[in-house]
C-alpha cells in the first residue's frame, strides 16, 4: 500500500508543487553572494519508470489499478539496474551541483536538511559562513515515455525547483523551475509569467520500449547521471 | 474501510488528478509557431553575411521604445532580418536591433527570447547599454536557455541601463541542434477520456535572423 501511495503522490504532486513557483531572475553583480550554503536537496521519490499515458488509465479504475501494478514492477526493475551500477541519484546530483557552483567561482558549504520532501524548506539551519542558501527540490527523475506506441521511446527526465535565499534577510534572490524532458512543455509543473527552463534530453539515451531500456543496464544509468549533471549545471549557470 | 476500497479510492483520486493535470489537446507545436510581429521576418533564415556591408559602431537612433502598462508589464516583438543593420564584431559580422528600456524606480524582470521560425532560431547575443552607449552587461549565447519553446535569457533590470541590443552570434550561426517534445493528449469520447502520447524530435539551425520577444514584468514577491 505504501508503494502504491508513493506513485499516486508522485503524480498528484506534479501540478500542485509547481503552481507557487515563480521565476525570479538573479543579478550576481548586485547580490554580493560569495559563499553558498547548499542545502541537502529534496528528492520526492526514488527513480521512476514513468509511462505518461496508458491504455489502462483510459478505461477506468480497473485499468488504472493494473497500470499501477505494472508501474511498480517497472520502477523496481529500473532501480535494480541503477543499484547494480552503483548509482546514487541524490548524492551524485549534490556532488554535481557543488562542482558546478565552484566552477562558477562560488565557495560552497554543506547545509544538512531532510531529503524526503517535494517543496522548499520553510527556514534554514544556521550556516555561519554562508551568504545564501541554495534550496533544491527534485520533483521527479528517471525514465519517461509519453505513451505506449513505437514512436514513444523512454528518455531520461529530471524535474526540479530551485531557489537562492539570502541568509541575512531571507529574501529570494533567484527562483527557477527546470525540466529536463518536460511533459507538455512543463505545463504540469506550473511556473510563472517568465516560464520555466526546459532542457532537451540527450538523444543518445533513447530506448524504444521498457524491455530495450532494461537490455542496457550499463548505459541506462549513465543517461540519468548525465541528466542529473546537466540539470545541476543549468541551475548553477543561472547563478553565473 | 477495506484495503481494497481504500486502494480503489486512492487510485481513483490519482487518476482524477492526473487527468485534470493533462490539458486536452495540448499541442507543443503551437509553441513553435512564431509570434506575429509588426513586420514578418524573412522566410529564409540568414546564415551568411559575407555580402553585407557592416559598420563599426552601433546605431542607437532608431531604437524601438519599450513601454510598461498600468500593471508594470510590457511586450514587444523585435525582428532581425535582411533589412536590419549590420555591425562588424571581432572578426565577424552580426545583424542587430535595439530597444529602449522603460525607466522605472524599481527593478523589473526582462525576458529576451529568440523564437523559432522555419526550423531556425536567431543565435542570440544581448548587450545592455547605458544612456551614454557604454556596455553595462554582455549576455553571450550560453546565457540563453530554453524556457518552454523559446531560447531565452531572464535578467533583472538595472537603473543605469537604457538600451537593449540584440545581435546575432556569428560563432553559433550555422550550427544545428535538436529538441524533443513529449506530450500527452486527452480526447473525450462521451463519458470516457482517452489518453495518448507523442514524442517529437525536431532539428533546428542557428541563424543571423529571426524574431525576438522582449517581455517585461514585475519581479514576483514570492
Amino acid at each position: 500500500m505504501r508503494t502504491v501511495l508513493g506513485s499516486i503522490v508522485f503524480l498528484a504532486a506534479l501540478p500542485l508543487s509547481g503552481c507557487a513557483t515563480h521565476e525570479i531572475p538573479y543579478d550576481r553583480d548586485n547580490a554580493n553572494i560569495h559563499t553558498i550554503g547548499v542545502v541537502t536537496p529534496g528528492f520526492a521519490s526514488k527513480a521512476q519508470a514513468f509511462l505518461a499515458s496508458t491504455v489502462g488509465e483510459s478505461v477506468g479504475l480497473v485499468g488504472g489499478l493494473v497500470d499501477l501494478a505494472m508501474e511498480e514492477k517497472r520502477d523496481g526493475q529500473l532501480r535494480h539496474i541503477f543499484a547494480e551500477a552503483n548509482m546514487d541519484g541524490p548524492n551524485e546530483f549534490l556532488s554535481d551541483l557543488n562542482a558546478a557552483l565552484q566552477a562558477r567561482g562560488y565557495a560552497v558549504v554543506s547545509v544538512p536538511a531532510p531529503s524526503d520532501r517535494t517543496s522548499f524548506l520553510k527556514s534554514y539551519p544556521p550556516a555561519a559562513s554562508a551568504d545564501a542558501y541554495l534550496d533544491v527540490a527534485v520533483i521527479g527523475y528517471g525514465y519517461m515515455a509519453a505513451g505506449i506506441s513505437d514512436g514513444d521511446p523512454y528518455r531520461p527526465f529530471v524535474w526540479l525547483r530551485g531557489r537562492l535565499v539570502r541568509a541575512s534577510d531571507n529574501s529570494v534572490l533567484m527562483q527557477e523551475v527546470i525540466s529536463l524532458n518536460p511533459l507538455n512543455l512543463g505545463g504540469w509543473l506550473g511556473g510563472g509569467a517568465n516560464a520555466q527552463i526546459t532542457l532537451s534530453p540527450d538523444p543518445t539515451y533513447r530506448y524504444q520500449d521498457f524491455d530495450t531500456l532494461m537490455a542496457h543496464p550499463q548505459q541506462a544509468p549513465q543517461g540519468i547521471r548525465q541528466a542529473l549533471k546537466q540539470s545541476a549545471d543549468t541551475l548553477a549557470n543561472v547563478l553565473r | 474501510m477495506s484495503i481494497a476500497k481504500n486502494f480503489a479510492l486512492v487510485c481513483g483520486l490519482g487518476l482524477l488528478i492526473s487527468g485534470l493535470a493533462m490539458p486536452a489537446h495540448a499541442d507543443p507545436e503551437s509553441e513553435w509557431v512564431p509570434f506575429q510581429a509588426e513586420r514578418e521576418p524573412d522566410s529564409t533564415p540568414i546564415t551568411d553575411l559575407s555580402a553585407k556591408t557592416c559598420v563599426e559602431a552601433l546605431d542607437l537612433t532608431h531604437a524601438q521604445q519599450l513601454t510598461l502598462d498600468s500593471d508594470g508589464e510590457g511586450k514587444a516583438m523585435l525582428v532581425i532580418d535582411s533589412r536590419s543593420p549590420c555591425i562588424n564584431t571581432a572578426g565577424s559580422k552580426a545583424l542587430y536591433t535595439v530597444a529602449v528600456l522603460p525607466a522605472s524606480d524599481t527593478p523589473y524582470a526582462i525576458t529576451v527570447a529568440s523564437i523559432g521560425q522555419n526550423d531556425a532560431f536567431l543565435a542570440p547575443h544581448a548587450l545592455f547599454l547605458t544612456s551614454a552607449g557604454t556596455v553595462s552587461r554582455d549576455l553571450p549565447g550560453d546565457a540563453f536557455t530554453f524556457r518552454k519553446a523559446r531560447l531565452s535569457a531572464l535578467v533583472r533590470s538595472r537603473q543605469n541601463e537604457r538600451y537593449l541590443v540584440v545581435e546575432s552570434d556569428p560563432a553559433s550561426v550555422g550550427k544545428d541542434f535538436s529538441r524533443v517534445a513529449e506530450t500527452v493528449y486527452s480526447t473525450y469520447l462521451g463519458s470516457a477520456t482517452i489518453y495518448s502520447g507523442s514524442d517529437v524530435q525536431r532539428n533546428y539551425v542557428f541563424a543571423h535572423s529571426g524574431a525576438i520577444m522582449v517581455s517585461i514584468a514585475p519581479i514576483p514577491k514570492n
